[in-house]
């Protein structure tokens, strides 16, 4: 017990002994010895032998009833342990303190190893999360939680002087079982909103997905990929993976596609798709054709640069350079025929109407008006910018446009809009029309009858052609219009003069690029989930009846179908394509979220380091059609229907500049009985440290007194008369 | 054997108090009016090192135009003069006090100028001072005449590798310069195979982190001219961002050769009146001209100019006076580090000469220095959160002081209590570590641990921050109070076995048999063994013995006394902490525990605390050596959750 120390004018030293946690341990079973109890205080001996019981406070009475219960299942457990055979071992076993203590030792060691190395998880290639939810932990914390139960029940009695390690045992086991529940049934997320955007699902922190779309109908499948490794490579060639997809999938998003054999095949983890060239096919067209081309000026040379016929960004080089180069692959006629065209000054358009058979190339200047002669269409050029373009497949490519307003003066009316005529990617121009006085976007163009394309002169460009008969022409239209043209073949130079400067251009290599995974070194990986999923690969292996296997390389991005990298394109026979995205899974919300604002707050004059950001959001139930305005910002969350919304990230779009919220989503199952648990702990140990050792004194004190009393009035009526 | 303060300083009289406070405005004073030695270790640098390898790239080297912030006049001197001045009368001349009070945004921050200074000296060459120079007036030279500092050796490389990797591109001997010195010249680092090099290294993420620390040393050394941002936002727009002087009349660059005439023309930005304008900028182009061209008077009465012209620009926005005269001073005191390392370590010296009984009285001093060292810990927390405007408990400085700052509080209280010098020696241990490692840290890795004053997080504006860190970090400095009983406890412990109660007095007898000094201790704990009796006196050897063993014991027991109370404190407010964190993180993330190395190596010391509470039970016998030792082992694991888990694991506590 802890009085033991009466001398001691410490009153928290003996509290710590602490508390008698399990002092008793030891010794016989708690409810036979009645360890605990106030009748074991020393002083009271006299007391007993003069046959009256020692004072008891009430709690101290409510306290001794309510510890006969446990007390009962105690001594039902004795008698389980006294007998032989496996149960009574059992019992036995798990009434060790010493056990409890190897298993907090295991536990500790199972957290520091699993929290300090990372290189274990990564053997294991599991997530931390996955680590510390495996087997072993939850073995652990059943074996502590049995043992806990045992000890308690059987060693450590109820009572108002034990209330505080009983509260803390109790806290345990609830805090575990509350464990338990929470992180069996988490799921966890991340969702991207833009500005006046609606979104209706969120994806999983933890589960990846492929998914497939059929650009043609739009409809998707989603396959989950719960099994996908998380840091260990899988290749085909030493440890293929084999993940069929589904044909009722396939066919689901389009009849045909049933025959083709769709698998994961290989993963590749610290990896990111580069390109890699390989040599052109004989028999058919390359899938990415590419050439490599050399500048060389005032015996400065660039070194080899590839140019990518059939990815918009990577055929065209024009930053950082007095002039432009693109590489256009298998051109059409016409696109051969407006580069080709001369003309005299820095900007200029070639209108077409082939319904009125014109075909005419204007110099234009801002807000001078082109009446263009036998069409009904008059011109106002409006200014020359440069744009980013964001279509899909178009990521990172950028253009010079002129914005043309464009009055049509046919059909007894006046129709009014505003082309955008792209100079690098003229099938990109777009229309704009005013709406109800908004400004809306046309993507395919409002008036088919009017070509127009926008040829750029301010500066030198460069095209090489490849032709569809293998041979190779350089185009040159020098700043000011005017163009040459001169063959070029692969090995050799061909001389251009650029400002006055002279300039070689050689044709070094032409190749069919493929994009592989190229993975990071090792030195700068960490076996963390984040940074392995953020860059990881997936190899595909497409098998058609008519076709040998091809393979198809897929790089992870965050947002499923509403990603940034362009999805990869994969032909399914029939002319057809189906458009492939490795992402994470999509799981619904249970609301409709819509950003309705969405702000960056610095600190005053501040703009580097943000102090909150702050998303308005509106909520729709689906199904009540009920609606609720909720600003999140960081440190203040909302709730949607058991879900925890809570401000991750902020940031605009490279390309459009246009803002956007990431918002974390969870559930929390199983919190509130961890928070009991906690609160348990902390209040019992709290207990056990400071308020079991004012009360024993208050009772050391009172059963002293009782005590004299008691000898007193024993002296008394002893006394000879 | 009681202590009672006031009885104690009434005894002491008026005499030992004013030796005290004397003591500490002596410190105080002596710290501050050291300008060269106030910013900490100093660096010498050889001001006519060549360099061994040809120039670097002339766009990204030192010395591009964008450098120096001063438009040229018609009488700037050329680059050859510039580097060829001999300065040593402007350095005796030049009054920087003026100028070290005004205020500058750097970093989204509002600080002195002389606070820029220090932070960016350190960030270019891991030292605040550079040939005991004042802080600003080195970074002045280096924004006003970038040239004269090109070939000169002052950027400093941290990592011992990379010196010897630079090392194998230049001769022997300026190798062993730099291995030994570890500071190279920024023409050096602007060469071409140099900047091959370091990007090779770089791309090891072992060692990116110090190829990032070079970059920025360089870029800081760059951008110095640039960063001037001085002028308080108009009236107009309170919250807008400061700007440099030479953008206060956008068009003064067209003037460029005849700046005086052309003023009259020139129209300021926006907000700002004309008069305002043209008084600021001329006084700093007066300073910038005085500085470049070495003529001391000028530049001097830049400064006298800026110093009048610039609080009156927005006078309700600009920080007060006082804030800024305390600003620079707390700066020169090396934060109030110095002065708290000596008061623990006095306190500490004497709380241990107390507690092992070699001179009980010598309780009474430590208790007092021990005292002085928390008011003044307090006074400079205090001046800090005044400072920053927020509980000074964000980065690893701030929480190191806070720390121990709440530990020394609740020490002192302790000691009061229990009066066995016990808590007074393992609290006054903790202030010093603390003390010692926020002083001496940031010059032995050449880093900052978070000693400059800055913003919160967004992330961490809450709160949520104070409830949570300021738990933990109570429990920390309980830990480390722990950790120093546990080690008193194993130490003396091993002292008593290496000398028994019975050999000890045998020496006592043989030397009072033979005439010996009467010797007052012999060993920790020897003070009891002497007793009332004296040597020998009425009582056998074997009595002595005894008594001496029953002393050694209680002194034992009283360490692990002591040691135990603080352990469960340290348990509570550890777990209480931990729990703090998850409720925090579940009402902002949405998930209370997330197996981040921090939470993770938290809950292991705090189960090393609950199987030390348990062990106590299970091994009676051995209960006070399980505590010592466990004591050690949990101080171990929470240094590596406090410092250790920062550099070696990545997780979602970077800032703590």
């Amino acid at each position: 017990m802890t009085v033991t120390n009466p001398d001691s004018n410490c009153a928290i030293p003996e509290s710590s002994d602490a508390e008698n946690l399990n002092s008793d341990a030891n010794l016989a079973p708690s409810h036979t010895a009645n360890i605990g109890s106030t009748s074991k205080v020393p002083t009271g001996s006299s007391a007993k032998l003069a046959g009256s019981a020692p004072p008891q406070w009430a709690i101290e009475r409510f306290f001794n009833r309510l510890g006969q219960y446990p007390a009962a299942i105690g001594s039902a457990l004795d008698r389980l342990a006294a007998r032989r055979g496996p149960i009574g071992r059992i019992v036995w076993f798990f009434s060790s303190v010493q056990l409890g203590l190897v298993w907090l030792f295991l536990t500790a060691t199972y957290i520091a190893i699993g929290s300090g190395m990372p290189w274990v998880r990564s053997a294991f290639d599991v997530t931390s999360m996955e680590f510390f939810d495996a087997f072993p932990m939850v073995i652990l914390m059943l074996l502590l939680i049995t043992t806990l139960t045992v000890v308690t029940l059987r060693r450590i009695r109820l009572s108002l002087y034990k209330l505080g390690v009983w509260t803390v045992h109790t806290g345990i086991i609830t805090l575990v079982i509350g464990c338990f529940f929470y992180f069996g049934m988490k799921h966890e997320g991340m969702v991207r909103i833009f500005l006046n955007q609606k979104v209706n699902h969120y994806y999983d922190s933890s589960v990846r997905a492929l998914y497939i779309v059929n650009p043609q109908n739009k409809r998707h499948v989603m396959v989950g990929l719960p099994q996908l490794p998380i840091f260990k490579k899988r290749s085909p060639g030493d440890t293929p993976l084999n993940i069929p997809i589904p044909a009722k999938d396939l066919s689901r998003l389009n009849p045909a596609w049933v025959h083709a054999h769709v698998a994961i095949v290989g993963y590749y983890p610290y990896s990111e798709i580069a390109p890699t060239p390989f040599s052109r096919p004989v028999n058919h067209a390359p899938h990415n054709p590419a050439i490599a081309v050399n500048l060389s000026a005032g015996g400065v040379s660039s070194g080899a640069q590839w140019l990518l016929g059939k990815l918009p960004a990577g055929r065209v080089m024009d930053r950082g350079s007095p002039f432009g180069i693109e590489y256009l692959y298998h051109p059409s006629a016409r696109r051969q025929r407006d580069i080709t065209t001369s003309f005299h000054g820095t900007n200029a358009i070639i209108v077409n109407v082939p319904k009125d058979h014109v075909r005419r190339v204007y110099i234009i200047k801002p807000n001078t008006p082109i009446v263009v002669k036998g069409t009904p269409y008059t011109l106002l050029p409006i200014a020359k910018i440069t744009m980013p373009l964001r279509s899909p497949g178009y990521l990172g490519a950028t253009s010079q446009c002129y914005m043309i307003n464009v009055t049509r003066t046919d059909a007894g009316g006046l129709f009014k809009f505003q082309r955008v005529a792209l100079f690098r990617y003229p099938t990109r121009t777009v229309d704009f029309i005013l709406k109800h006085g908004k400004r809306e976007l046309i993507p395919n163009k409002i008036d088919h009858q009017l070509h127009i394309r926008y040829l750029d002169a301010a500066r030198d460009q460069f095209w090489v052609v490849e032709h569809k008969n293998g041979t190779f022409t350089l185009v040159h239209r020098a700043a000011g219009g005017k163009v040459s043209v001169q063959p070029m073949k692969l090995g050799s130079n061909a001389p251009a003069v650029v400002q006055g400067m002279p300039v070689q251009f050689s044709l070094q290599s032409d190749a069919d690029m493929r994009f592989r995974p190229e993975l990071i070194p090792p030195a700068d990986r960490r076996p963390k989930v984040e940074n392995t999923m953020g860059k990881c690969v997936l190899e595909l292996q497409l098998t058609r009846p008519d076709r040998r296997p091809e393979s198809i390389y897929l790089q992870y991005q965050q947002f499923g179908l509403s990603g940034d990298l362009p999805p990869a394109k994969v032909r399914m026979g029939n002319g057809q394509t189906a458009d492939f995205i490795f992402s994470q899974l999509e799981r619904p919300l249970p609301v409709t979220l819509k950003l309705m604002a969405c702000k960056e707050l610095f600190y005053s004059g501040g703009e580097n380091f943000p102090r909150d950001f702050i998303s308005k959001v509106r909520m729709t139930n689906d199904k009540t059609g009920q609606n609720r305005i909720a600003v999140i910002h960081l440190n203040h969350p909302a709730q949607a229907d058991g879900l925890h919304l809570f401000q991750a990230r902020f940031g605009h779009d490279p390309a459009t500049g246009s803002p956007f919220t990431v918002l974390g989503v969870g559930n929390t199952h199983g919190f509130y009985a961890m928070l009991v648990g906690v609160i348990m702990v902390i209040l019992g140990i709290g207990y056990a440290f400071y308020i079991k050792p004012i009360l024993l004194n208050i009772k050391k004190k009172q059963l002293a007194a009782y005590a004299a009393r008691l000898q007193k009035s024993s002296t008394h009526t002893n006394a000879p008369v | 054997m009681g202590f009672n303060l006031r009885r104690s300083v009434a005894r002491a009289g008026h005499v030992r108090i004013q030796f005290l406070a004397s003591l500490v405005i002596l410190l105080t004073v002596i710290t501050a009016a050291l300008p060269g030695v106030a910013g900490g270790a100093v660096i010498k640098v050889d001001e006519a090192a060549v360099p061994k390898l040809p120039m670097g790239h002339p766009v990204i080297g030192p010395g591009s135009p964008q450098v120096n912030p001063i438009p040229s006049k018609s009488r700037m001197r050329e680059t050859s003069d510039i580097v060829n001045q001999n300065r040593t009368i402007f350095k005796k001349g030049i009054h920087l006090s003026a100028l070290e009070m005004l205020t500058i945004q750097n970093n989204d921050e509002l600080k002195t100028l002389d606070t820029w200074a220090r932070e960016s000296i350190h960030a270019i060459c891991g030292y605040s001072s550079i040939n005991g120079e004042k802080p600003l007036y080195t970074a002045l030279d280096m924004a006003f005449r970038p040239q004269a500092w090109d070939n000169r050796n002052f950027i400093y490389i941290m990592a011992v590798p990379i010196r010897e990797r630079l090392g194998k591109l230049v001769s022997p001997r300026e190798a062993k310069r730099i291995l030994e010195q570890g500071t190279v010249s920024p023409v050096f680092l602007a060469n071409p195979e140099v900047r091959k090099l370091l990007i090779q290294i770089g791309s090891q993420s072992v060692l990116s982190s110090s190829v990032q620390q070079i970059s920025i040393a360089m870029q800081t050394f760059q951008t110095l001219g640039q960063q001037l941002a001085i002028v308080p936002p108009a009236k107009s727009d309170p919250h807008g961002r400061w700007v440099e002087p030479i953008r206060l009349l956008p068009n003064l660059g067209k003037m460029i050769g005849t700046i005086a005439p052309n003023l009259k023309a020139a129209k300021p930005l926006t907000g700002y009146s004309t008069a305002t304008a043209k008084a600021v900028t001329l006084a700093y182009v007066d300073l910038g001209y005085g500085w470049t061209s070495n003529n001391v008077s000028e530049a001097n009465a830049g400064i006298h100019q800026l110093a009048v012209a610039l609080p009156a620009v927005n006078p309700t926005i600009y920080p007060e006076y006082a804030k800024r005269f305390v600003e620079v001073w707390y700066n020169r005191v090396f934060n109030g580090t110095l002065i708290g390392v000596f008061f623990y370590f006095i306190s500490l010296t004497l709380f241990l000469i107390a507690a092992t009984g070699a001179y009980p009285a010598a309780r009474k001093p430590a208790i007092i220095f021990f005292t002085l060292a928390v008011l003044l810990h307090a006074t400079f927390m205090g001046i800090r959160w005044w400072l920053a405007g927020r509980i000074p408990i964000q980065n690893e400085f701030e929480s190191v002081l806070g720390s121990a700052f709440i530990g020394c509080v609740v020490g002192l209280i302790l000691e009061y209590w229990k009066r066995n010098s016990l808590f007074g020696l393992a609290f006054s241990f903790v202030g010093f570590l603390a003390m010692t490692a926020c002083f001496v840290v940031p010059f032995v890795l050449g880093k900052s641990i978070g000693a400059n004053i800055s913003h919160v997080d967004g992330v961490l504006n809450t709160y949520w921050l104070y409830i949570h860190v300021n738990v933990v970090i109570s429990s920390y400095a309980l830990i480390g109070a722990s950790f120093c009983l546990g080690l008193v406890y194993l130490f003396t412990k091993l002292h008593y076995s290496n000398t028994p109660a019975s050999l000890v007095i045998q020496n006592r007898f043989k030397f009072a048999t033979v005439g010996g000094p009467a010797l007052a201790m012999a060993g920790g704990g020897g003070g009891y063994a002497s007793g009332p009796t004296g040597y020998g006196g009425s009582k056998t050897p074997e009595q002595l013995a005894a008594e001496l063993t029953e002393q050694r014991l209680g002194f034992l027991t009283r360490l692990d006394q002591a040691n135990i109370i603080v352990l469960q404190m340290a348990f509570w407010f550890l777990g209480t902490g931990i729990i703090f964190g998850a409720v925090w993180a579940d009402y902002s993330w949405g998930r209370p525990w997330g197996w981040d190395p921090k939470e993770t190596f938290a809950l292991v010391t705090w189960l090393v605390y609950l199987i030390i509470v348990h062990l106590r039970f299970v091994s009676p016998k051995y209960r006070s050596d399980w505590t010592a030792w466990l004591s050690i082992v949990g101080f171990l694991v929470m240094m590596f959750n406090w410092i250790g888990v920062n550099f070696f694991l990545v997780g979602l506590h970077s800032y703590a």
